[in-house]
């Protein structure tokens, strides 16, 4: 029982050190305004749905993905056109975007309303930041809220479209039916 | 000052439109950006190699067996492509695909993968615009299209003649209108920093790096680097911004960068009006043509 509990505490511990530093935050759209703009302004109505474990497991097998949201944020608008908010997380990167669906199960568009960079505990370290000390160029600049239009390294969008691949097997196998 | 920023997944990165013109609304702005995006996946769909019903895959599957009427588009960038191999030598050449697939940077196609014989030297760009192949080839256009896509998309809205826009293809940059004081640019071996680039002098800048593989970063290489002479790949660890006119021209020329010798990279540079900033592995900042 001790135990259990020191274990407890310990992993508590740890985690605290992993607190994701968030270096970067873009916020592109609201939901409205991402609505407005891909389903052309038309009315849309909630609805609330919670899948059930054979949902999940038809969509897991048929999109490869892991479905880790049972209640998916979804809006249907009178023309049958499914409006989706759903949430991918990268190694670094935490996204929330927007899909459109149209009644024939094609995609009518994607936005992304907000990306979120992060690193892990590892930029406190203090030895992490020796290598910054002694340089005689600048020191590189950490990214934070200031740092817009980075050029750089391509950032793979695989998480959206792995995403989105999950969100048209949704379509087809539970909201189309409902 | 109406802003709008906005951001979709394409050309297999994150794409950003930000404009803002004071003489329109925010939901005027929202239709050109829309229409901006709309260039892009245009590109997508005409030059993806990854998509089997792309007209790329189409021309590779059977270039080599009778001229193909392209879509100017595409055409554009192919010769862009060829011009810029003429150019460098040969240390640009769209054709090293099948060397690509071999070693799974890129997927095989249901086609059977050409020899590696071929160079872009067996392109033939037709008068009325065909294009065919002298023998079986595999075309990648992944080199230069993200740049292209961006230039497309800068043109659509100098056209609607907005203020101030940019767009930014996974590190590919085009500015409209006045340009910034400085530019960051994510150093090579730790991507959550990054170096401020000053004196932009150009409207396009258009980043590659050929990263260790390393594990504990996710990044993507920018490019497949390979040279298509020695067939290597290129291992250090150093990044390179290319300034010039269009960002289809920057796009290339950081692979050509990276990969020439120093003396020829050079004298293709000062050709092509443009420049470069490396970041190197430790850091450093190094200019060229050198900083006055």
């Amino acid at each position: 029982m001790l135990r259990q509990t020191l274990l407890k505490r310990a992993a508590l511990l740890a985690t605290s050190f992993f607190v994701p530093c968030v270096v970067r935050c873009e916020d592109y759209m609201s939901i409205e305004q991402a609505q407005r703009t891909l389903c052309d302004g038309a009315a849309l109505r909630k609805i609330p749905i919670t899948l059930t474990s054979e949902q999940k497991k038809a969509i897991e097998r048929a999109s490869k993905e892991r479905v880790r949201n049972l209640e998916p944020n979804v809006w249907r608008s009178s023309d049958g056109t499914w409006f989706i908010v759903d949430e991918v997380i990268g190694k670094h990167e935490f996204i929330t975007y927007a899909l459109a669906i149209a009644s024939d199960g094609s995609v009518k568009g994607v936005e992304v309303l907000t990306y979120r960079e992060t690193y892990g505990h590892e930029i406190k370290l203090p030895k992490w930041r020796a290598q910054f000390s002694g340089k005689t160029t600048a020191a590189p600049v950490q990214i934070d809220q200031d740092i817009k239009n980075i050029s750089g390294a391509t950032l793979s969008c695989v998480h959206v479209t792995d995403g989105v691949r999950r969100l048209l097997h949704t379509h087809a196998l539970v909201l189309k039916n409902l | 000052m109406a802003t709008i920023k906005r951001c979709q997944p394409l050309l297999g990165t994150y794409v950003e439109i930000t404009i803002s013109d004071e003489r329109h609304s925010q939901e005027f702005l929202h239709d050109l950006a829309q229409m901006a995006f709309k260039h892009i996946m245009r590109v997508q769909t005409l030059m993806s190699f990854h998509d089997p019903a792309s007209e790329l895959s189409r021309l590779n599957a059977c270039g080599h067996l009778h001229p193909l009427s392209i879509n100017p588009w595409t055409r554009e960038v192919i010769a862009e492509a060829v011009r810029l191999g003429i150019a460098s030598e040969g240390v640009f050449d769209i054709t090293v695909a099948p060397t690509l697939v071999q070693w799974g940077f890129l997927p095989k196609q249901s086609t059977k993968t050409p020899d590696k014989t071929g160079t872009f030297r067996d392109i033939v760009l037709h008068r009325d615009g065909r294009v065919s192949f002298r023998q079986p080839l595999m075309l990648d256009l992944g080199g230069l299209a993200k740049g292209y896509a961006v230039d497309k998309a800068a043109d659509l809205l100098m056209e609607y003649g907005v203020q101030q826009a940019l767009i930014n293809a996974g590190g590919d940059l085009r500015f409209v209108g006045e340009r910034p004081v400085s530019l960051p640019v994510r150093d090579p071996s730790q991507p959550q920093s990054v170096h401020l680039l000053t004196n932009i002098t150009a409207p396009a800048v258009a980043t590659s790096a050929a990263y260790f593989a390393n594990r504990r970063y996710h990044w993507r290489k920018v490019s497949h680097i390979l040279h298509p002479i020695t067939r290597k790949p290129m291992r250090s660890n150093v990044s390179v911004s290319v300034f010039a006119r269009t960002c289809v021209q920057a796009d290339a020329l950081t692979k050509i960068v990276l990969l020439d010798e120093p003396h020829s990279w050079q004298s293709l540079l000062i050709k092509e009006n443009a420049s470069a900033a490396f970041i190197t592995a430790k850091g450093e900042i190094v200019h060229f043509p050198a900083a006055a």
